[in-house]
């Protein structure tokens, strides 16, 4: 694992431009001064700012980026002992417009993208490691947003999603200027993580990352409902409190539901927890207004309604076809116009499910 | 019927024929007779992703898929039934806990030519990917175990039929057994580090791993 500190390496790779090189804190939170990326850090020994420097997304591009950060670099930065876990308690995140999601994972198993491979791994277009999300299939999920970039949640009292000091986390970029979204200026992201003492950490958070990757919308299937479940395995109840659904514009209804981990019908209404109806609007449920309890050895379940449209002119039915093509070797006879999973938002569409639990069992990624 | 002065009459206002419903764009149609109980056969892809008929005390593949984690591809061949937005659902239930892992989707079946109508096996994402691994949710081990394997469609006019066989999970694709044998074992814990991921994880990073992204 690569020894060369977040700090010198933000140094010598991006020159401390702005965003880049941690904030030491004078207290506060808010945006200001009219960037929408703007986030004054927490004050030394309070928790710490991480997040990417500005940078450009030409017109008709997407750009992902993926950003690298050890954790015991992050304490130091933030006035705080680098030797012990960090209890992430309250997070803020600042955007500016474009962003279609921001996600921070822990790192895990490492396949083609890592901080070995530098710090920070663009991609545009499709195009490089940080895209490719089977590379971090086994990566649990910290904290997300789309594109109402704007987060400021505080957890519930003594609640904390913890980690270590050799832990390595990745922030994920991903700004669209193209026909569905755009970005009108630089891209730019700032997160803050305030912290709690040990001491006052009573339970853990866990999340849940559930997601439909074998989906297809297509013209001569062009109502489809993509439905599954993910199990919190927890001897006792746990308590939801985050939650988001994230698909593209061809996406019509997201619900999530709590489930008893035995049933396999849809849930009752009753159960609905999360709906979204805006694709490109969804919300962003979090405590204290979602606070859903989930019975022992249950958990989730999540279902995607989508409206096959007419692709943009720019791409048409030839350019999804040569995508479905090319990425999943669609046989010739099959080919129908059809949306299929990807991250490029005018040809591709997505259905995930993002959930925030405690008390933490284990995270969960379901595929 | 209408007589035709009505009809004239109503010609005038532009309203006389009822807007035409825009062509159905499945041409599938009714397979076989839809006016019988629909019959339903399990099927499912062996390691060759080659469609098989499973029987009770079948063993099935725990499958690589583009996504990652380990999947069964649970399919349906159906006939009695209107094939076109055919709702396939496959459900893999833990015979001990009566824990259930689950996917449901909407697809047009395959005409087969004889009333029947089945999952495409050039088209994974007309089986019912059945997410078994990575295995947060049974204690025991996910293969050589025998669960519960269900399958149901429901057609567009709501009939439904289900078929409930019991299965022997099985990590026989040679290339991906390693990874298999850890993922899917009893108390795996996510970002767990494997024995030897080299062969999943070389696969799951190159062109044929899902890429996106959120």
């Amino acid at each position: 694992m690569r020894t060369t500190s977040w700090v010198s390496a933000c140094v010598l790779v991006m020159t401390v431009s702005a965003g880049c090189a941690p904030k030491g804190g004078t207290g506060g939170s808010g945006g200001g001064g009219g960037d929408p990326a703007h986030l004054d850090p927490p004050p030394s020994g309070q928790g710490f700012q991480f997040g990417t420097p500005e940078f450009a997304v030409p017109s008709g591009d997407e750009e992902q980026d993926c950003y690298f950060f050890q954790v015991s670099d992050l304490a130091k930065s933030g006035g705080l002992d680098p030797t012990q876990p960090i209890n992430l308690h309250h997070i803020q995140v600042a955007q500016r417009i474009g962003s279609h999601h921001m996600n921070i994972f822990r790192v895990k198993t490492i396949v083609n993208l890592g901080p070995a491979g530098g710090l920070v791994q663009k991609g545009s277009n499709g195009m490089g490691q940080c895209f490719v999300s089977s590379n971090w299939a086994d990566w649990p999920l910290v904290a997300n947003s789309q594109q109402e970039g704007d987060v400021d949640w505080t957890y519930p009292d003594g609640v904390a999603n913890v980690f270590q000091p050799d832990e390595w986390l990745m922030l994920q970029t991903h700004f669209v200027n193209a026909s569905t979204q755009q970005t009108p200026a630089e891209g730019e992201v700032n997160v803050n993580f305030w912290t709690i003492p040990n001491s006052e950490v009573t339970a853990e958070m866990g999340t849940i990352f559930a997601t439909k990757q074998s989906i297809r919308i297509c013209e001569s299937n062009p109502t489809p409902t993509f439905s599954g479940s993910c199990q919190i395995n927890s001897p006792s109840p746990v308590n939801i409190i985050g939650a988001n659904g994230h698909f593209h514009s061809r996406g019509k209804e997201f619900d999530m539901y709590t489930w008893d981990g035995t049933s396999i019908t849809t849930p009752p209404a009753s159960d609905r927890y999360y709906q979204s109806l805006e694709w490109n609007e969804p919300p962003m449920l979090h405590s204290p207004q979602l606070d859903q309890t989930v019975q022992a050895n249950g958990g989730v379940f999540y279902s995607c309604s989508f409206q096959w449209q007419e692709p943009p002119v720019s791409i048409g039915c030839a350019g999804l076809n040569a995508f479905d093509q090319k990425k999943y070797m669609t046989p010739s006879a099959d080919l129908d116009c059809c949306y299929t999973f990807g991250p490029q938002v005018d040809m591709n569409e997505h259905c995930n499910a993002f959930v925030y639990y405690y008390p933490k069992q284990d995270d969960v990624n379901c595929f | 019927m209408r007589s035709p002065a009505v009809c004239l009459l109503a010609l005038a206002a532009a309203a006389c024929s009822s807007p035409s419903a825009p062509p159905d764009p499945c041409t599938v149609g009714v397979l076989g007779d839809a006016t019988q109980s629909i019959v339903l056969q399990a099927i499912a892809l062996d390691p060759n992703m080659t469609p098989f008929t499973v029987a009770s005390g079948d063993s099935v593949t725990l499958a690589f898929p583009p996504q990652g984690g380990r999947v069964i591809f649970a399919g349906v061949r159906a006939t009695n039934l209107d094939g076109c937005g055919v709702q396939v659902e496959g459900v893999i239930r833990d015979l001990t806990t009566h824990q259930v892992r689950l996917d449901s989707r909407t697809v047009n079946l395959s005409p087969t030519g004889d009333g029947w109508g089945e999952s495409d096996p050039t088209d994974v994402s007309t089986f019912a990917n059945v997410p078994v691994c990575p295995n947060e949710w049974s204690a025991t081990n996910l293969y050589g175990t025998p669960y519960q394997l269900e399958l149901a469609v429901t057609d567009r006019g709501g009939r439904t039929a289900t078929q409930t066989l019991q299965v022997t999970p099985e990590c026989s694709e040679p290339a991906h057994a390693a990874e298999c044998l850890c993922i899917c074992k009893g108390g795996y814990v996510l970002g767990e580090v494997c024995a030897d991921t080299s062969d999943g994880g070389a696969d799951a990073g190159d062109e044929g791993g899902g890429d996106g992204g959120t």
